[in-house]
């Protein structure tokens, strides 16, 4: 509270990251290079990294990993434990401070897995150029009473009408991961919040949801996508939760040369049309939902 | 029936011809199935490939067509459509909701647009999704062809885009029962393009046409080709090989069509090849059908021939036999047959102690006939003369013809054992004979009298030889023709004699008639003023051994001898040698010379010609030759006789009526004929003293000829009386024993020198035998 007070919150933050640092030491692309190894510390998460060995993002670190002329290494992670295993400290997240505490083994180099762009997240890692884009949005089983928002021409205002219809109704979400309610101010106003701590797969949201879990559940796009195809005609979207998000790829602070590097290797296989091939392999029909992105990426 | 080897194989070779062409034919006609089934089968096949390959390429092109239908039924009931359908029926906002599900559609469509390939090109232009309202949520790839917006169809359709060359395929969505949208496909035709056999300009003449007769390939098309006929190939009634219509296709005269429906589509492949083409230059199964009947005809008509060659061998074998025992020309037995016959009739009558007869016909003056008329009359008649002949017996008598104009009928048996009973029957069949030859002849138009003679011989139950009976036959027949012919005679044993001598008497004649024995002697003729005019010549016969023959005796065996024509010719000849001979004596060269005709010369076809090339070779003045004629002469074929009188008298040749007032006389016949004179016969002459009748005949003859302009001479004139009664009647000429006998020429050429018109016994000469020729 001491550093709160004394350097403001955003200072508050940078300390603890200049205190990471110096607790651990970090891999950048010149210590890579000598390791021979990219380690691809990734989550089991809706099909950037599916658990069976490949994945949007599996595949995208892997081209990486080639490009850099070194050998791949997926290393499986969770939404608790991921930026741990990357920076070999914990994260403590507490009425917006963000501090990192303890030591931990490093256990990757990079974390790609749909992994959100997030203040606080950015305050303490390196975010590559977005990789994919995404948004939150307010799930319900088909039967629910909850009738979807109608299209408006405001996504604030699509949100709001979203929000307003959850009221007290119960809300499952998963802490820690882009479905965390404090990201979307849904804490303290009343939601019968549900934490979902069975796993931090934000695969099994929906599951949950079927099961009576909650009555509602919150749900990004891209998972959205794969259960709306996998649960059809038993769910349905009600409406945004949040803007549109960004997914990027994520380094340690002190790794700017890999992070440059993959930002290098991305611009080179979004000229190439690696990227959409790999965007339509993994996320069919995403285009549509995101057409300025895709648009803007892939020109 | 066992046949001995050499027996069965002599069978064979009298049927060689017909065994080789039997087995030529059976050959051909084995070959000709063989190859009339082999063109059959082969026409079969040719059919069964142009229907298999154009089948094949219906049927490609229909599992072609068929293959994306179930792509775009299975698109329209695909997951992803309805899960579109679920989550907006869940009221899913597009933008947050639905999005995922069209997003899926499209990717799914994007992935069957990518995926569906055919020889390496893409199947579908375009792939549309498409709501109840006929709105388009989902749209992939892109084409010319115009959305098909039409209804909402419970099932699936596939339309033609003739003009931009497309094929929609449109499949409904249904969702949970109800029709919510529509699926739609674009495929470009030209896909089907490697389906079809070739693109090339007509060849190989296969055309894939839609129902309305658009031709979507080739898509290079022959000029000549017209819409009227494209609609006409798309209407050929399906799956048969059909002739194309001459006057649809004047240029595909002789090809054929077939038309196989594309099954699921509006579309048909039709194929088209000339008989060449189709079937190649073989031959075409009707011709191998012409072929394999050609040979059995080929065989018919070799045993038709081999029938001809054995119905010519038996004709051959008839002939023969005809000829054997048969007269070739009445058809009647011969002498070999009858003899048999009467042998058989010979045996018979010994047995049964029974009575036939043996009838010998001869006809009479059928020489005659022969000369005058022409063996082919003669020929006629005696056909004629068989016809009536076996008219008149019993169908079990034998009639037969021994040759020339003699006939021999067989009564075999007269069913009695009287001779005289038997007798008596044979006389009433020759009886029926011969009043059966009572009736004229008509020989193309010539009415011949045949009269026959007769010869009877009865076959006694111990009778004699064949010949024996012939021979007795033949003497009764010539008994029956020296009875005045026309007659029947039974034999009797004094006929032999008679006969015998007869024939001595014409063989004599014949002889002599060789050797100049037959003289002429002239009788003169003088006119009302006593003066020597001219000469009868009179026919003499200077037999060897008998002297001096009369011809009221060897005239009638010339006859029956057929030597009355030569004897006649004869005499003609020497007495106008002699009228040739006179005209160098002035004493002589005045007289004429009256020779006889005989009916028979007058009616000989040449008799005119034979005269005028005697007068020419004898070179007698023809002014000076008189032909005296008998009324028999004129009995018959009166017409005939003055043909020939006309053209004698045209070369100056005069006619005499001899022995006028003896016969019927006709004055018609005065009237017609053109003759220069009548004369009296002597038998009136003789008496014209003492017979009242014979004078009054006399002077009406004088007067007869006073009025016709005829002149007249009186014949046997020996006395003065009667020449004075006769030249008190008119100015005749005179003939007989008061002017002169008939003499030797040399002798008449003495009297002729010598001759005084006055009427005085003591110049007449002694005269010879009085007798005429003919």
């Amino acid at each position: 509270m001491f550093w709160k007070r004394l350097l403001g919150r955003r200072h508050g933050v940078a300390l603890a990251a200049v205190l990471a640092s110096t607790a651990v030491s970090a891999a950048d692309l010149a210590e890579i290079k000598a390791n021979g190894e990219l380690r691809h510390i990734g989550i089991r998460y809706a099909n950037f990294v599916t658990g069976t060995g490949d994945g949007f993002d599996v595949e995208m670190m892997q081209g990486f990993a080639r490009s850099l002329g070194v050998s791949y290494k997926l290393v499986y992670s969770d939404f608790y434990t991921v930026i741990r295993d990357l920076l070999g400290k914990d994260v403590q997240r507490k009425n917006g401070d963000v501090t990192l505490t303890g030591a931990f083994p490093v256990k990757g180099d990079v974390i790609a897995t749909g992994f959100t762009m997030l203040p606080w997240r950015e305050s303490i890692l390196l975010f590559s150029e977005p990789t994919f884009p995404s948004q939150v949005l307010l799930m319900a089983p088909a039967e629910s009473d909850l009738q979807p928002i109608k299209d408006g021409s405001d996504v604030s205002e699509d949100i709001k009408a979203t929000k307003q219809l959850i009221g007290s109704r119960s809300l499952l979400v998963m802490e820690r991961t882009c479905l965390d309610p404090a990201n979307y101010g849904l804490t303290g106003v009343g939601v019968d919040l549900k934490k979902y701590t069975k796993s931090a797969n934000l695969n099994e949201m929906i599951p949950a949801l079927l099961n009576g879990e909650a009555q509602l559940a919150l749900l990004d796009v891209p998972d959205a996508i794969l259960d709306l195809r996998k649960w059809a005609g038993r769910i349905k979207v009600l409406g945004p939760i949040s803007e549109q998000q960004t997914l990027a790829t994520a380094f340690p602070k002190d790794a700017p040369e890999l992070r440059d590097a993959f930002n290098a290797y991305l611009r080179e296989i979004k000229a190439s049309g690696d990227y959409d091939r790999l965007v339509d392999k993994y996320y069919p029909g995403i285009r549509l939902y995101f057409p300025q992105f895709f648009a803007a990426k892939t020109n | 029936m066992r046949y001995a080897p050499g027996k069965l194989f002599r069978q064979l070779a009298n049927h060689w011809l017909l065994i080789a062409a039997g087995i030529f034919s059976l050959s051909m006609v084995v070959m000709t199935a063989n190859l009339y089934s082999s063109q059959v089968e082969l026409r079969g096949n040719a059919d069964a490939r142009l229907i298999a390959t154009s089948d094949a390429r219906s049927a490609a092109i229909g599992d072609f067509i068929r293959e994306r239908r179930q792509d775009v039924i299975r698109l329209a009931g695909s997951d992803v459509i309805a899960d579109y359908f679920g989550n907006r029926d869940l009221g899913m906002s597009v933008k947050y909701g639905l999005f995922a599900s069209l997003a899926l559609i499209e990717h799914s469509f994007k992935e069957v647009l990518e995926k569906e390939r055919f020889q390496d090109q893409r199947i579908y232009a375009r792939l549309t999704f498409f709501d109840r309202d006929g709105v388009p949520q989902v749209r992939v790839g892109a084409s010319a062809a115009q959305e098909n917006l039409g209804g909402d169809s419970a099932e699936p359709n596939i339309s033609i885009d003739a003009a931009h060359r497309l094929m929609l395929i449109r499949a409904p969505v249904i969702y949970k029962g109800e029709v919510r949208g529509a699926v739609e496909a674009v495929i470009d035709l030209d896909l089907l393009a490697p389906l079809m056999a070739s693109n090339e300009l007509w060849r190989p003449r296969e055309f894939l046409l839609d129902n309305t007769g658009v031709v979507l390939f080739p898509t290079k098309r022959k000029p000549s080709f017209n819409k009227a006929m494209d609609v006409e190939l798309a209407s050929l009634p399906p799956g048969r090989i059909l002739p194309l219509p001459e006057a649809a296709f004047p240029e595909l005269k002789g090809h054929f069509a077939f038309r196989a429906p594309v099954k699921g589509a509006e579309l048909s492949i039709v194929r088209l090849a000339s008989e060449e083409e189709l079937y190649g230059r073989g031959l075409s199964p009707i011709t191998a059908f012409c072929m394999g009947l050609f040979s059995v005809l080929l065989f018919a008509l070799a045993l038709g021939f081999d029938r001809m060659r054995k119905s010519a061998a038996r004709r051959h074998e008839e002939k023969i036999q005809g000829l054997a025992f048969y007269d070739q020309l009445t058809g009647l037995p011969n002498r070999s047959l009858l003899i048999e016959r009467i042998q058989d009739a010979l045996a018979a009558n010994a047995r049964q102690k029974s009575f036939g007869a043996l009838m010998f016909i001869d006809l009479d003056n059928f020489k005659t006939l022969n000369d005058t008329l022409g063996h082919d009359m003669g020929d006629l008649l005696l056909t004629k003369v068989a016809a009536r002949l076996t008219g008149c017996v019993d169908r079990h008598d034998t009639v037969s013809r021994l040759g020339g104009d003699e006939f021999v009928v067989l009564l075999g048996d007269l069913g009695t054992r009287d001779a005289k009973v038997a007798a008596l029957r044979a006389e009433t069949v020759g009886e029926r004979i011969l009043g059966a030859f009572a009736v004229d002849y008509n020989l193309k138009g010539y009415d011949y009298p045949c009269t026959l003679s007769i010869g009877v011989a009865l076959l006694e139950p111990e009778s004699l030889s064949v010949d024996d009976l012939l021979k007795r036959a033949d003497l009764a027949m010539y008994d029956a023709k020296a009875g005045g012919r026309n007659g029947l005679r039974f034999f009797d044993p004094f006929m032999q004699t008679m006969i015998s001598a007869k024939a001595a008497l014409e063989a004599d004649l014949r002889e002599d008639m060789k050797r100049d024995r037959i003289l002429l002697h002239y009788q003169p003729q003088v006119d009302h003023l006593g003066r020597l005019v001219g000469a009868e010549a009179l026919v003499r016969w200077a037999h060897a051994q008998r002297g001096m023959v009369p011809p009221a005796e060897f005239i009638p065996v010339a006859e029956s001898a057929g030597l009355i024509l030569p004897l006649g010719a004869m005499v003609l000849e020497i007495a106008c040698r002699q009228l040739a001979r006179w005209a160098a004596n002035p004493a002589t060269e005045h007289l004429t010379v009256a020779v006889n005709v005989s009916a028979i010369q007058m009616r000989h076809k040449n008799f005119a010609e034979q005269v005028c090339r005697i007068l020419e070779t004898t070179g007698a003045n023809p002014h000076l030759l008189k032909l005296e004629l008998t009324e028999s002469t004129l009995i018959k074929n009166i017409g005939d006789v003055i043909a020939k009188m006309e053209k004698l008298k045209s070369i100056g040749i005069s006619f005499s009526l001899d022995d006028f007032g003896t016969g019927f006389s006709s004055l018609s016949y005065l009237k017609r004929l053109p003759l220069d004179q009548i004369k009296i016969d002597m038998s009136f002459v003789q008496d014209v003293l003492i017979d009242a009748n014979d004078a009054a005949i006399a002077q009406t003859i004088i007067a007869l000829g006073n009025i016709l302009d005829l002149s007249v001479v009186a014949e046997g004139v020996e006395t003065e009386e009667q020449y004075d009664f006769l030249a008190q009647h008119g100015q005749l000429s005179y003939q007989g024993y008061l002017f002169g006998r008939p003499l030797p020429a040399p002798d008449f050429e003495r009297l002729a020198a010598a001759f005084s018109p006055r009427r005085n016994s003591s110049t007449t000469m002694p005269s010879l035998d009085i007798a005429k020729a003919g």
